[in-house]
């Protein structure tokens, strides 16, 4: 049996509160020149974008798109998100979706590799089955260029790691966190004032009993960018999560968290973004390498899918 | 000054799960046991539980005047006793320092006319009392020159005699006092049940490991090599020691017993890096041991120093086993101290 953590975050009324302190910034946007750009929900009905405010800008380990990391470690990511069809109506808009997320990574000392090909020892996989409901109507009451949405995933990982293809001796792992299987619920809103644009979103993780080294664990996530331009787009991502360890077994799992920040440029398309960023992030590490705790600085690009709303 | 750090990473700690098993029981007391007065410094002992109390038989002890007193032995009547304050050494009638390990005349004297700068120590292990009768297994190793060099030339027994102060070393049938060549018994720990002494041998065939059979003889036969029998988990208990299983491969410090409170066997290991103690029972020495069950840890040694003994005190035990104590030693060797740890079981373990 997994018992109650100790700690209780009150993480139902924190996300509540950040709904309505969102909600309350948002309204600041209501200059005539935004009012103007009307917005259209982004992607089709049908296999188009999941969510009407992407989560392929954030910096956590989690985002949907394909990047790599060439610092400090290497740090291969293929994710995705899709929208399986968008139903529309009385100012809702409700996209249910799939996600999915392979993520190798190195274990090598830490330095800089241009392409990191080798050295792949860590790997997390993740899939999740999604709803997002956009709140289009009462985004626009906000602003003219606003949104709020919320989402709520089913999602699971599991963690793995490269065995000699020759045999030989495994690692033990056996001590190691499992993610496992958790609900996450997150509200997410835009705000534009002028040519910036912030994306803030909450979230939690609410991990199944018995089904997870964790209990819950909350999350903030930030994306502001420097929208006046056409082809670059200079931003910064933040995220920060910490997840609340329980007992599994016959292990009690300590906690874990993770700071995270991006801060480079954005070369906006059609599809989405190329980010080219420098990173830094202070906390766990993620897989099997959960316990270890560091600071680094590194270097990644990705390729972020889903536009942004009234870009 | 951003792109001359991309790339770095600054470690800041790593952490580990704990096991909710850890709770087993309370760790009730770590003492040291002092050293009597006239005691410099001494060597991890050898323990024999008698019914009324544990013997504890050092290869030697520095005496405060810088004499070395060879084989000294101390009596514990119980844990509280040990700690509370220091005992004497036991002296024989004639009130002389007991002796109760000690090399013959002809090996004195071997060692006197050495000139590679090695000499023969012998180094009390293990032993088991029945009918009052004492058995002290002992390791002959030849020492030197340097610090931590020391090469296992065999094992041997000797019967002890608690009132003269003596034990009297038997010799097999070409007269040598070693009985097993090299590592072929090195015997780590020993306890009586059902009228058979058990004995756990426990080789290193290399570095960072351990192999552990087990053996088994009749108390008043030990002295015979002809009469031991030897645990295959094929064949049973047969007279081939080469057959013999290996029933644990922990690197650990080991003391086999059996333990009336759980109503099974135990092995108590003890890890000479980080001093955990844990426990691992079977219902029978015929059967597999369980998994480990942590206990606690030990009080950690110098940085430079490792743990060393690790004896479960058989005859110390309180409410009918639930109440251990473990004797170890940890520390340098010349500031190596002897610790008794006592620990209380919550209940039964499964």
């Amino acid at each position: 049996m997994i018992s109650r953590p100790s700690r209780s975050p009150r993480l139902l009324p924190l996300l509540a509160l950040s709904s309505v302190c969102i909600a309350v910034a948002a309204r600041a946007d209501t200059g005539p020149a935004e009012a103007a750009r009307e917005t259209t929900a982004p992607g089709g009905d049908q296999f188009g974008f999941p969510r009407a405010i992407p989560f392929s800008r954030s910096a956590s380990r989690d985002a949907p798109g394909f990047a790599v990391a060439m610092a400090p470690r290497g740090v291969r990511t293929a994710a995705g998100e899709i929208g399986f069809a968008a139903y529309q109506g009385h100012g809702l808009i409700l996209r249910p979706g799939f996600y999915g997320l392979l993520e190798l990574e190195g274990d090598e000392q830490p330095g800089f590799t241009p392409w990191p090909s080798q050295q792949i020892h860590f790997w997390r996989g993740s899939y999740a089955f999604q709803a997002a409901l956009a709140f289009d109507g009462l985004g626009r009451r906000l602003c003219s260029r606003c949104a709020l949405e919320f989402t709520l995933r089913f999602r699971h990982e599991s963690e793995h790691y490269t065995g000699a293809n020759s045999g030989g001796l495994g690692i033990d792992y056996s001590d190691r966190p499992i993610f496992g299987d958790a609900i996450i619920l997150d509200v997410a809103t835009v705000l534009w004032r002028g040519n910036w644009l912030l994306i803030i979103r909450a979230l939690d993780d609410l991990f199944l009993p018995d089904r997870s080294s964790y209990s819950l664990g909350p999350g903030l996530d930030l994306h502001l960018r420097y929208a006046a331009w056409r082809r670059i787009h200079p931003f910064f991502s933040g995220y920060a999560e910490y997840l609340f360890g329980t007992e599994h077994g016959d292990l009690s799992y300590p906690d874990a968290y993770l700071v995270r920040g991006l801060l480079g440029i954005a070369v906006p398309g059609a599809l989405g973004d190329l980010m080219v960023f420098a990173s830094g992030d202070v906390g766990h590490r993620k897989g099997l390498a959960a316990y270890t705790k560091e600071a680094t600085l590194g270097l990644g690009v990705r390729l972020a899918f889903g536009s942004m709303p009234g870009m | 000054m951003l792109l001359l750090c991309v790339g770095c990473a600054e470690n800041l700690g790593t952490e580990t799960p704990t096991r909710r098993s850890q709770k087993a029981g309370t760790l009730l007391r770590e003492c040291i046991v002092p050293m009597p007065a006239d005691v410099a410094t001494w060597t991890t002992p050898a323990t024999l539980a008698f019914p009324d109390g544990a013997l504890w038989i050092f290869q030697s002890a520095t005496l405060a005047d810088g004499s070395t007193a060879p084989g000294a032995a101390l009596w514990l009547a119980s844990a509280d006793a040990a700690c509370a304050g220091p005992a004497d050494l036991l002296r024989t009638p004639d009130g002389n320092l007991a002796a109760f390990l000690t090399l013959d005349a002809a090996e004195t004297s071997a060692n006197a006319t050495r000139t590679d700068g090695r000499w023969l120590a012998l180094v009390p292990k293990a032993g088991f009392s029945d009918a009052g009768v004492g058995h002290l297994y002992y390791d002959h190793v030849l020492v030197g020159p340097g610090s931590f060099d020391f090469e296992l030339l065999g094992t041997g027994v000797c019967v002890l005699d608690t009132i003269a102060g003596t034990c009297t070393r038997a010799v097999d049938a070409v007269g040598s006092t070693v009985l097993w060549l090299g590592d072929e018994l090195p015997i780590r720990s020993a306890f009586v049940d059902a009228g058979m002494a058990y004995l756990l041998a426990c080789r290193q065939p290399a570095s960072l490991m351990q192999s552990c059979t087990l053996a088994r003889v009749v108390p008043a036969s030990a002295e015979m090599t002809s009469a031991y029998e030897y645990f295959d988990a094929f064949a049973g208990w047969g007279a081939s020691r080469t057959q013999s299983t290996q029933v644990l491969d922990d690197l650990a410090l080991v003391s086999l017993s059996s333990n009336p409170f759980h109503g099974r066997y135990t092995v108590l290991l003890t890890d000479p890096f980080d001093g955990k103690v844990s426990l691992r029972l079977t219902p029978s020495l015929e059967q597999s041991f369980g998994s480990q069950v942590p206990l606690f840890t030990a009080v950690a040694p110098a940085p430079d120093a490792l743990f060393d003994g690790g004896a479960e005190q058989i005859s110390l035990r309180g409410e009918g086993g639930r109440v251990i104590h473990i004797a170890y030693t940890a520390g340098s060797f010349a500031t190596r101290e002897l610790h008794l740890a006592s620990f209380r079981f919550d209940e039964v373990l499964k």
